[in-house]
């Protein structure tokens, strides 16, 4: 099921850390989502915002994982569409939401098809990727939880971000 | 005290909807009369007679050929180039100043420096400074190409 849009203010940023520090026997707050087949988690604290999908400009030359621009709350912000990077196949990314995460650089919208709930993990019942797993997804995720009856992988917001605009830096 | 709108040409490169400044001498062009060009010579995809050259947006954007069937003609330095562009789609005026492009999408695009973003009908236009995407020498050096590539179809002729 999908729930309607959250939102929370946009000022703050955090490291790709998706364990904030603080007591290790709470559980983790994830967003879930999902991108293609397979679901994924975002800790709560990563997230600003979730929107129902809206215009995106595209931008010529960039790679596939770059959509281009949307307005949000008045401020441009950068779409980047993962579903090719962490899944190997194309997305219909205009069905669905914008997850706004809070990367490093600043906000940045997350193509996703659809949205499942906020859930809490049991921190202690995450586990490594695995090592059958593509090295270059691997990096993208930091490992696996089962919440609510679904394997969910928690996204490596930074590397992400990096992945999807990191391969046309040199020539930039 | 407002700030000054801004008149914007919209067109489309690479299937993306762009905005560029109209600027003085901005003018929009048939291809009729084009001499194309070799492949080797890209960026350049021929001269608009009589010597004007013509650039391929795309190929500079993103480094593929493009297809267009409209040229924008502009002072570039102390030259005047013209751009290829796929169709050109309408002029319009925007009150908003623009954005910078976020800081994120600079290392996704070419020519960073030259793109900006600009609030539009709840959306965004990417906007280009095509005045800017080539540096005056790199301008002047396409016009000596665009000269020697008419004399030697017109020696041929």
């Amino acid at each position: 099921m999908t729930e309607p849009p959250v939102d929370s203010h946009p000022d703050s940023t955090l490291d790709d850390n998706p364990l904030p520090d603080g007591n290790s026997e709470a559980g983790v707050e994830l967003l879930l989502f999902a991108l293609g087949d397979e679901w994924y988690g975002l800790p709560v604290e990563q997230v600003a915002g979730v929107e129902p999908w809206r215009a995106v400009a595209r931008l010529p030359g960039t790679s596939p994982s770059v959509l281009g621009l949307a307005l949000w709350h008045g401020e441009v912000i950068p779409v980047l569409d993962p579903t090719p990077l962490l899944t190997g196949t194309s997305s219909s990314a205009e069905d669905g939401y914008l997850v706004i995460g809070r990367a490093p650089a600043g906000p940045v919208g997350l193509a996703v098809r659809a949205v499942a709930a906020v859930a809490t993990a049991d921190r202690r019942a995450i586990d490594a990727p695995l090592s059958a797993v593509d090295p270059s997804r691997a990096r993208l995720v930091y490992g696996h939880v089962q919440v609510e009856g679904r394997w969910v992988a928690l996204l490596a917001l930074a590397s992400l971000v990096d992945a999807a605009v990191g391969h046309d830096h040199e020539r930039a | 005290m407002s700030a000054p709108e801004r008149v914007v040409l919209l067109c489309r490169v690479l299937g993306c909807t762009i905005a560029t400044s109209v600027v003085r001498g901005l003018r929009c062009l048939p291809l009729e009369s084009l001499v194309p060009s070799d492949d080797a010579d890209l960026p350049l995809r021929g001269v608009l007679r009589p010597c004007l050259p013509l650039v391929d947006l795309a190929y500079l954007l993103a480094g593929v050929p493009g297809e267009g069937t409209v040229a924008l003609e502009l002072p570039v330095g102390r030259t005047r180039l013209a751009f290829l562009v796929e169709t050109t789609l309408d002029i319009v005026t925007l009150a908003r100043p623009p954005a910078p492009l976020p800081a994120l999408l600079r290392a996704a695009v070419r020519y960073p420096d030259c793109w900006q973003a600009l609030p539009y009908e709840g959306a965004v236009l990417p906007l280009l400074d095509l005045a800017r995407v080539l540096a005056p020498a790199v301008a002047e050096e396409l016009q000596r190409q665009a000269a020697a590539l008419v004399a030697a179809r017109g020696s041929r002729a």
